[in-house]
């Protein structure tokens, strides 16, 4: 009974995986755009995410999927929340309309994958990320068919078991089965289409299965918050609110039943009465009111929700540095400006070239940043930046601010050259550093290059070409100098370790490396100027 | 960080550094080498009592290179340290600054300069 639930839950996790892995790139281009348009506004964003969770029938999916754009600094957290939020309402359709075959969708999908993949159409980067998120999606979906269908045994047994039955009229004890049962099938809808199912069947009255419910929804609700457990900062957010629209719902619910009792009046199941005859009908009737609330909610006071959520889960360093602070979607109406914003982003990846070397230098902060850290989150906004100006380029500049892409384009992309070689970079230096004859040689490169990087960010905030050419003076070739210095210390030092000699060599070539892109930056700056057009800095002003 | 002024002509001032160049000795040479590069046409650094330098002092270096180039005058650096000469050479700022083994060397250089 375990191994099928497994196995179920395995192939969920890696359908969700290459989703994830897949979905992010291709949204670099058209899907991106089109999703960026879809939630520009509330309502359009909730539709959606009814839709999502029609489409997909889990709300953890579109939870996973959200948390990877939102990560990826392609949508906003806050125009994107609602998606996740209101695919409760659309996952909700299943428990009414019950049955939706995934599994051959599915299978097709994963068969054009297999297909795709073996007669050699996964060629392009683009294709290969089209076929891994069929694939994904396939996957997915197989993988929820096999939880649903693992569970069944579950279900059997309790139903034939006369456990379901013993505990009618028991409403904690329902909510208490409610909540295992989501727990195992990791969906609630699930559970609500037993409890439709049950009650059709006569084995449940109708606030019985009523109790199933608001159980299984409070175990959805407790699912994201084991979820969030995992995550931090903006994903962590997202799965929290799910646990707020889970817990809103159920408020809603036990606020009509206050209702009732001060008002002596059965509301619920009288107005359950008036869309379906059929008590089952009347279950997945209430299950939908139950999600209607929750999001209804949610979305009302979306921003006090988010706030506390905000305090309650701050993002990490990793996630603060990722994000974005001048891409607004906004001002992609207007592309001189938007070349501008993109402009400040650029200043601010370039400050931040000289804290690459703070973890290894004597003098900087000991608290300071890891490189690695750096590193990945300036690699977030370089390809937010990169995402940002194709939108700038769709909307057809003219030839003056298209030049301005192009250019800005390349220096982005030689910014992120850069803070991979310094990562590495400083990774060679720690190993050079276990042997004083390379280590002396490493901390020599490492002050150099913070000085170097240093008065790039200084010309570049000038933009003077007087501070642009000293600039390019100093960032000469170095082959010279350090073969030099290498063959120097190898000869002063013939016993070093051989862990720190190739150590040494590395860094030694990695320096070479980031001065020669330090260089093309400074080139890119100086052609930028010579065109007349604000640098990075001025734009800033 | 020591800053010691050696001599101070009309034209050309010289200064002896003695110490380690870091955060410290960058904040102790800021004040003299400003006023000196912005006041002189030529300023002469003996380096042989510094030790280390680091990044921050490397770009004192800069700033007045590239005050007294401005004008036409030039800093020169006197027998510096073999470690602190090969800082400064792989930071590429011996393109830009003259480095003089004896006096002189710095002779040529500041007359040369003056000519």
């Amino acid at each position: 009974m375990v191994a099928p639930l497994l196995a179920g839950l395995g192939l969920f996790l890696c359908g969700v995986h290459f989703v994830s892995i897949n979905l992010t790139p291709l949204a670099g281009r058209r899907f991106r755009y089109v999703l960026t348009r879809l939630v520009k506004w509330p309502w359009l964003a909730a539709f959606t995410g009814t839709l999502a969770g029609v489409v997909t029938q889990s709300t953890n999916a579109v939870t996973y999927v959200i948390i990877g754009l939102v990560s990826g600094g392609v949508v906003d957290k806050k125009r994107a929340i609602l998606i996740p939020i209101w695919a409760h309402v659309g996952t909700s359709i299943l428990v009414i309309l019950v049955a939706i075959d995934f599994k051959i969708a599915a299978s097709y999908l994963v068969a054009l994958a297999g297909f795709a993949v073996y007669f050699g159409f996964d060629r392009t980067d683009r294709a290969r990320h089209v076929i891994g998120t069929l694939l994904g999606i396939g996957l997915l979906f197989l993988g929820l068919d096999a939880l649903k269908t693992a569970a069944l045994p579950v279900r059997d047994f309790l139903i034939d078991g006369g456990a379901i039955a013993r505990m009618a009229g028991e409403p904690l004890l329902l909510m208490l089965l409610g909540i295992a049962m989501t727990f195992l099938c990791q969906s609630s809808t699930v559970v609500g289409a037993i409890a439709v199912a049950a009650t059709g069947a006569g084995i449940f009255d109708l606030p019985s299965a009523c109790w199933l419910i608001y159980g299984s929804n409070v175990g959805s609700g407790l699912n994201h918050v084991v979820l969030a457990r995992t995550l931090r900062g903006d994903a962590a957010q997202i799965a929290l609110i799910q646990f707020v629209q889970k817990f809103s719902g159920f408020s809603g619910i036990l606020a009509i039943k206050g209702l009732e009792l001060a008002t002596g009046r059965d509301l619920l199941y009288t107005e359950a009465a008036h869309f379906s005859s059929q008590p089952g009908g009347q279950v997945a009737i209430i299950f939908l009111v139950y999600q209607l609330l929750g999001s209804l909610f949610c979305s009302a006071f979306l921003n006090q929700i988010i706030a506390v959520l905000e305090r309650l889960s701050p993002p990490s360093p990793l996630q603060e540095l990722a994000k974005p602070m001048y891409l607004i979607q906004e001002a992609l109406v207007e592309p001189t400006f938007a070349i501008e914003l993109v402009g400040r982003e650029e200043r601010r990846l370039l400050e931040r070239l000289p804290l690459m070397l703070d973890g290894v230098r004597s003098d900087a902060d000991p608290g300071g940043l890891s490189s690695k850290v750096i590193c990945q989150s300036s690699a977030d906004i370089s390809r937010a930046m990169s995402a940002y100006m194709e939108q700038i380029l769709a909307s057809n500049p003219d030839r003056n601010d298209r030049e301005r892409i192009v250019r800005s384009q390349h220096r982005t992309a030689n910014l992120n050259s850069m803070f991979e070689s310094l990562d590495e970079f400083v990774a060679n230096s720690q190993d050079a550093r276990k042997t004083p004859s390379s280590g002396r040689v490493a901390d020599q490169m490492i002050e150099s290059l913070h000085s170097l990087l240093s008065a790039l960010v200084d010309a570049s905030a000038t933009g003077e070409p007087e501070d642009l050419q000293f600039l390019l003076t100093l960032l000469g070739h170095r082959d010279e100098i350090m073969e030099k210095i290498r063959q120097r210390v190898l000869r002063e030092d013939p016993n070093m370790l051989p862990v720190s000699q190739t150590a040494l060599f590395s860094a030694t070539m990695l320096f070479e490396r980031v001065i020669w892109l330090a260089r093309r930056n400074a080139m890119l700056l100086t052609s930028e100027v010579a065109n007349g057009a604000a640098v990075p800095s001025e734009a800033a002003q | 960080m020591e800053v010691l002024v050696v001599s101070d002509s009309n034209s050309t001032a010289r200064v002896a550094f003695v110490g380690k160049l870091d955060i410290q000795g960058a904040e102790a040479i800021s004040l003299p080498l400003a006023t000196l590069s912005g006041a002189k046409r030529n300023v002469v650094i003996d380096m042989s009592g510094v030790n280390f330098i680091a990044s921050i002092g490397i770009r004192h270096l800069m700033s007045a290179t590239k005050v007294l180039a401005r004008r036409g005058g030039r800093l020169v650096l006197l027998k510096p340290t073999a470690p602190v000469l090969e800082v400064l050479q792989t930071s590429g700022i011996t393109d830009l600054i003259s480095v003089a083994a004896s006096e002189d060397e710095v002779s040529v250089l500041v007359d040369g300069a003056a000519s």
